[in-house]
């Protein structure tokens, strides 16, 4: 994703704009608006640019223009802004406005803080300037001495003082300052890197409407939807008899399938959620498998092994150096790393509210990407963008799922088929079988050791689908793969290794498969954390080495990463005896420049049932916006790389997804949560990424616990039975 | 359509719905209770717990035919006991939530557990909590959450 910046002649631009509106149309989602949105100050107030107002009450209105989704950004981006505002932080609240096109929506890939940082900050500096400058005016002052106090302006020498409300009408007559306005110094900050509660919580603790499901629109009908369980698959006929005398019932419409978007269906139309679901159920569907009825992940893991033994050409290579086999003395290191598909399973199921009309398209979804909703509903029912409003509601989890466009899109074809707004309520059933899942693929690990127990070559050789290829037609590279290469952000395993090993060799071997894939929580990482650093706990145990020492002496000129790795150390007191039975294991993992390392203590008992009982974990993200936001983050991505690793994984059979629901698509729950201790790095650095970095590394650190305990090496996740028949696991 | 009688925090609703209609699309549907959540419709997740005369059910695994002439209690009901308001506090002072989609059936969960058990222990939680499911792995923060709300609660025992 490209730098955000606000030149002066948008911010000249904004200060007029009326473009944001109230930020939802209804009252029940009251909490997610406020009554006086950015570009519509009341009298006297001022809205200096898109990202906030400043109202003649005081009350500052800060826009977040990312999803919220839990990762905390309602309150984070506004805290970025306020700082360099130096607003008072109790007269903040926050709107989300609809998507209009001004705003960069899009909520994924760890960015929001990292890409929105500077232009923030900027947006809030060059208002306090203003402001700033309309104290001076007003004083007859040299606005070089006026400070400012948490929302107000004060001249020290003559002792007066103006609230930023009494400013507002003034300061819009101000010229925009030219060039940037300088920023704070970070040390000096007192909102960003102070844990600040969360402004979503509230609500979210008294259960008001806020997400997506919960948006009433007058007069809507509700829609339950069959979908081909068969990628790829079409509809032969449909009985819809029984549908049509269920009391509610008010339509059913048939939908083709749109490539690489959603498959063929047929949707029942209802009065309420539960007729819909009857009339769903009571459809009498044949379906045509089509060209991947035979299709099966059993068979594809097979295909992959031939494809990973064959040494054929690979679609993208990365490598340094000369790769070779291992001579006199030293040692060879090989294994093969397996993953399946994986769904996201959000707690809200998939829904979206359309209402299609002729003075234009309106849609409540919970959506990570908003502006592609708005782009490609434009697109394929041939509107213009400007006819297109989304409002963005809060999501019940997201995890790449939501930004996808299908639920979207479905919800406009059924509202223009029936004339009416509409939502469409997804199942649990079809969120699991008719998703897009993280791809699934094997890794071949090989590594020669010299005498000392270094690494002096390392070749890694994945084969899978690429989601580059996917997710980006535009960018298929015609060998199968995409065009991103590898390294820092990429979406397809493996990648180059993250240690100072002087000749590797990385290939990428894709092959087809009609699986729809997808962005998921950690992207291409959570198959090379696995791979790489589950391997590389081998080849420390190979070389006889302590797995902490052996990867600070290969990061000798990364001070950050050795402190990272120090900490997590000390911290999980490394070294130091564990009960009997127990293991420990350590990973790390550079996460596009967010640096974190686990120690993971895990047991396995008699029956083969892992138990994991702490989690010891060093971030480093460089500047914090709110610590305690980030220090739930990663406990939340540790339970969620966990559910993975003991159970994550999505079968398919004559072209169908095996699993349905959580009773066979398990995830952890209470009682197999580890205790989690998260320890920060605090710094002034550029921020990076929170949300999805913790994942990476939980899975490897994970196995080399479990080795630690068992003696037992796990390759292929999830862990699921493997352990059962311990003495029956492979070495 | 036949029509039933429901007692739903403290106050009775008549509603016009087929018989095996779940309890959960009735308070979301017909009387617009919002805060009770759909997770998986099986009764695997939790997400949409209530109290049953004071009995923590799934209310998608109930019929309005079965609930009718029953107390039932939603989330939107637990700000009106001491018990509940003391738990949400416990949950905004750990903030918890993250998306926040499964709470109030971990908020139902937790009322429950602390009925039966004003001072409950880590296994206490582990039991009681286990049927809850949370994708954003917010369970640290609950565990401290009830251990909190049982500590403010210490000696009033209302």
């Amino acid at each position: 994703m490209s730098k955000q910046t606000i030149s002066r002649r948008q911010f000249v631009a904004v200060a007029g704009a009326t473009g944001a509106a109230l930020a939802l149309g209804f009252d029940t989602l009251e909490a997610l608006t406020a009554k006086v949105a950015p570009g519509r100050p009341a009298p006297g107030g001022w809205t200096p640019n898109l990202w906030l107002t400043v109202e003649p009450d005081g009350t500052v209105t800060i826009v977040s223009a990312k999803s919220e989704m839990g990762q905390g950004v309602w309150t984070a981006m506004p805290m970025i802004v306020a700082e360099e505002l130096d607003a008072d932080w109790s007269t903040v609240r926050v709107v989300r406005t609809p998507t209009n096109g001004k705003y960069r929506t899009g909520t994924g890939g760890s960015t929001s803080t990292r890409t929105s940082f500077t232009p923030l900050r900027q947006a809030g500096a060059t208002a306090r300037a203003m402001l700033v400058a309309a104290a001076a005016a007003r004083w007859g002052v040299p606005a070089a001495q006026c400070t400012t106090e948490p929302g107000v302006v004060v001249h020290a020498a003559s002792n007066r003082r103006a609230t930023y409300g009494e400013l507002a009408a003034l300061a819009a007559q101000q010229p925009v300052p030219a060039g940037e306005v300088p920023l704070k110094d970070p040390s000096r900050f007192r909102i960003v890197g102070r844990s600040t509660p969360r402004l979503d919580i509230p609500d979210k603790v008294h259960a008001r409407p806020m997400f997506g499901i919960d948006v009433r629109v007058p007069n809507m009908l509700v829609a339950s939807v069959a979908r081909c369980p068969v990628f790829g698959g079409s509809l032969r006929s449909v009985d819809d008899a029984k549908a049509r005398a269920v009391t509610g019932v008010r339509q059913v419409v048939k939908l083709d399938a749109i490539e690489r978007s959603l498959p063929a269906r047929v949707a029942v139309l209802a009065d309420d959620t539960w007729a819909a679901m009857k009339g769903r159920d009571a459809l009498v569907v044949s379906w045509d498998p089509g060209p991947s009825g035979s299709y099966s992940t059993a068979a594809a893991n097979a295909g992959y092994h031939g494809r990973v033994n064959d040494d054929g050409a690979a679609g993208l290579t990365a490598s340094q150096g000369t790769v070779r086999a291992a001579g006199a003395g030293e040692t060879l290191v090989e294994a093969i790393y397996e993953y399946p598909l994986l769904a996201h399973a959000p707690m809200e199921p998939m829904n979206c509210t359309a209402d299609v009309r002729t003075d234009g398209i309106e849609i409540w979804a919970p959506s990570q990407s908003p502006d592609s909703i708005r782009t490609e509903v434009a697109q394929r029912f041939r509107v213009s963008p400007d006819a297109v409003t989304v409002h963005c509601t809060f999501l019940g989890g997201g995890f790449g799922r939501r930004s996808q466009t299908d639920f979207a899109i479905e919800a406009v074809e059924l509202s223009k088929a029936a004339g009416r707004p509409v939502q469409v309520i997804w199942s649990r059933e079809e969120d699991i079988r008719n998703g897009f899942y993280r791809v699934d693929g094997i890794q071949r690990m090989r590594a020669v050791l010299d005498a000392g127990g270094r690494i002096v070559s390392w070749e890694d050789r994945a084969v899978g689908p690429s989601l580059e290829a996917y997710a980006f037609p535009q960018r298929d590279n015609g060998e199968g793969g995409g065009r991103g290469g590898m390294g820092g952000r990429h979406f397809d395993a493996a990648r180059p290794p993250q240690y100072d090993i002087p000749n590797y060799r990385v290939d990428m071997v894709f092959v087809p498969s009609p699986v729809p894939i997808w962005f998921w929580r950690s992207v291409a990482n959570s198959q090379d954390g696995y791979c790489n650093e589950a391997f590389l706990d081998e080849c420390v145990r190979a070389a006889g080495k302590d797995p902490v020492q052996y990867r600070l002496d290969m990061l000798g000129g990364n001070r950050r990463a050795q402190a990272v790795i120090r900490l997590a150390a000390d911290k999980a007191g490394w070294g130091s005896p564990l009960p009997k039975g127990h293991g420990r294991g350590f990973a790390y993992y550079d996460y596009d420049g967010t640096l974190v390392a686990q120690v993971v203590e895990a047991q396995v008992g008699a029956d083969g049932k892992v138990k994991v009982s702490r989690v010891v974990c060093g971030f480093d993200c460089g500047q914090l916006v709110n610590p305690d936001t980030v220090v739930a983050q990663v406990e939340g991505a540790i339970g969620w790389a966990l559910s993975a690793a003991l159970y994550g994984e999505i079968t398919v059979v004559n072209g169908a997804v095996q699993q349905s629901n959580f009773t066979d698509y398990k995830v952890v729950r209470m009682n197999e949560m580890p205790k989690v201790e998260v320890h920060l790095v605090e710094n002034h650095e550029a921020p990076t990424g929170v949300g999805e970095p913790g994942v990476p590394a939980f899975a490897p650190a994970l196995l080399a616990a479990i080795h630690d305990a068992t003696g037992k090496r796990i390759r292929r996740l999830p862990i699921g039975e493997q352990l059962k028949d311990r003495a029956a696991a492979s070495e | 359509m036949p029509s039933y009688v429901l007692t739903v925090n403290g106050t009775r609703h008549t509603v016009s719905a087929d018989a095996d209609s779940p309890l959960l699309w009735v308070l979301r549907d017909k009387l617009d209770l919002t805060g009770t959540k759909f997770g998986c419709g099986v009764g695997a997740c939790a997400a949409c717990s209530v109290h049953i005369d004071g009995d923590l059910h799934r209310s998608c695994q109930w019929t309005i035919a079965d609930a009718a002439g029953h107390e039932i209690s939603t989330v939107e009901g637990l700000p009106n006991t001491e018990l509940g308001r003391r738990i949400q506090q416990a949950w905004i002072a750990e903030q918890v939530p993250q998306c926040g989609y499964c709470q109030p059936g971990q908020l139902m969960a937790a009322a429950a557990l602390l009925t039966a058990t004003p001072h409950p222990t880590d296994s206490d939680i582990d039991d009681g909590m286990s049927d809850n499911i949370c994708r954003c792995a917010t369970y640290p923060r609950i565990r401290k959450a009830i251990h909190r709300a049982a500590a403010n609660g210490a000696g009033e025992a209302k």
